[in-house]
């Protein structure tokens, strides 16, 4: 055989080339030099199916014992569902005590704020009476719970926003949650994978090339369960 | 002035509306997500919007979005309270005709100057 000399390719000695290449180059009509190609192809065929077939066996079992580890520790059937079902509830217990704090707030406020009133109106009027002791300690009095109402006010308004916590919190837990979802599912989907496996699991792939299309069919069945 | 607040979470809307109840806003109403927001908003008269971004069903870009497309609501103004604060969102809702966008955790006092800013900019182009 020449090379093509044109790229500086090496030149093979005849000795070196594989049988099936020679037999091919060696044809003598079209006919024989077509049934060697055929031969040639089905060879490097079966050899690409062969190692398909065996990363598809070896992947199978891959699944068949991960799906095992889920389903013998329970994680897709009970653990998820019931971690879930606990950040649920926490989300829910969380939620509750946010409105308890904001029961709280809303109740006091207007408390405050007619302390406010009130204690203005009573300074007003103590104002009006100078010089009376009774007044001037009544006015005192009132300025503080002027303050004290006016600090409430402020103190109860901090209090409604920091309840803004269970908003957030609630907001990651709900992302969590999702992702544990979508987690479950495919951890359902693999174990009922593994399951359609195991009831049909692959046959020995025949190493003589007689059996190469057969073997080519079940190579394919297999895939085909992977998306192939 | 009538407010619509649109937030999944109750103890969100309570807390917003709770401040501007204290900010002197006594007609406040609300809703879960924008698509229970959408047809309030088109047949309630409100005058303001405070919406949350990420919500389940309508997001509050989406009803941002939506209300900028209704004739009739085009001109409401809407102010954003969210978590979501990528700039591209930032940009998005910019873009799409915001009035103002406050980040959560906020403060009464954020929750105040934004809303003086908005009224002092609806003010000046009226």
């Amino acid at each position: 055989m020449r090379m093509d000399t044109t790229t500086g390719a090496p030149q093979l000695p005849a000795a070196a080339l594989p049988a099936e290449l020679k037999e091919l180059l060696g044809a003598s009509d079209p006919g024989s030099f077509e049934q060697a190609l055929d031969a040639l192809i089905r060879r490097r065929e079966h050899a690409l199916f062969h190692a398909l077939g065996k990363l598809a066996r070896e992947l199978h079992e891959a699944v068949k014992h991960l799906a095992s580890d889920v389903e013998t520790g329970g994680l897709a059937a009970q653990a998820l569902p019931e971690a879930r079902r606990r950040l649920g509830e926490a989300m829910s217990m969380s939620e509750q005590a946010a409105h308890a704090s904001l029961d709280v707030t809303e109740r006091l406020m207007p408390e405050a704020v007619r302390l406010e009133e009130a204690a203005g109106t009573l300074m007003m009027r103590c104002d009006g009476l100078a010089g009376d002791p009774l007044a001037d300690d009544a006015g005192a009095l009132a300025r503080q719970a002027a303050i004290f109402a006016d600090a409430c006010r402020e103190g109860l308004r901090e209090m409604t926003v920091a309840q803004s916590w269970q908003d957030l919190t609630g907001q990651r837990m709900q992302q969590i949650g999702g992702f544990m979802e979508r987690a479950e599912h495919v951890l359902l989907e693999l174990v009922r994978l593994a399951g359609a496996l195991a009831g049909t699991s692959p046959p020995p792939i025949a190493a003589t090339p007689g059996a190469t299309a057969s073997t080519q069919d079940q190579v394919d069945r297999l895939l085909a369960e992977f998306g192939f | 002035m009538k407010i619509l607040v649109v937030d999944d979470f109750s103890t969100m809307r309570r807390i917003i509306k709770n401040l501007l109840q204290e900010l002197g806003f006594g007609n406040i109403q609300e809703a879960d997500d924008g698509a229970t927001a959408l047809p309030m908003l088109k047949s309630g008269q409100f005058d303001f919007v405070v919406t949350d971004w990420n919500m389940p069903g309508m997001t509050g870009i989406a009803l941002l979005k939506a209300i900028r497309a209704e004739p009739a609501l085009k001109a409401l103004p809407v102010l954003m309270v969210t978590a979501e604060n990528t700039r591209e969102q930032i940009i998005e809702a910019a873009q799409n005709g915001v009035n103002g966008y406050i980040v959560k955790p906020f403060t009464a006092v954020t929750l105040k100057e934004k809303l003086e800013k908005i009224f002092e900019r609806l003010a000046t182009a009226s």
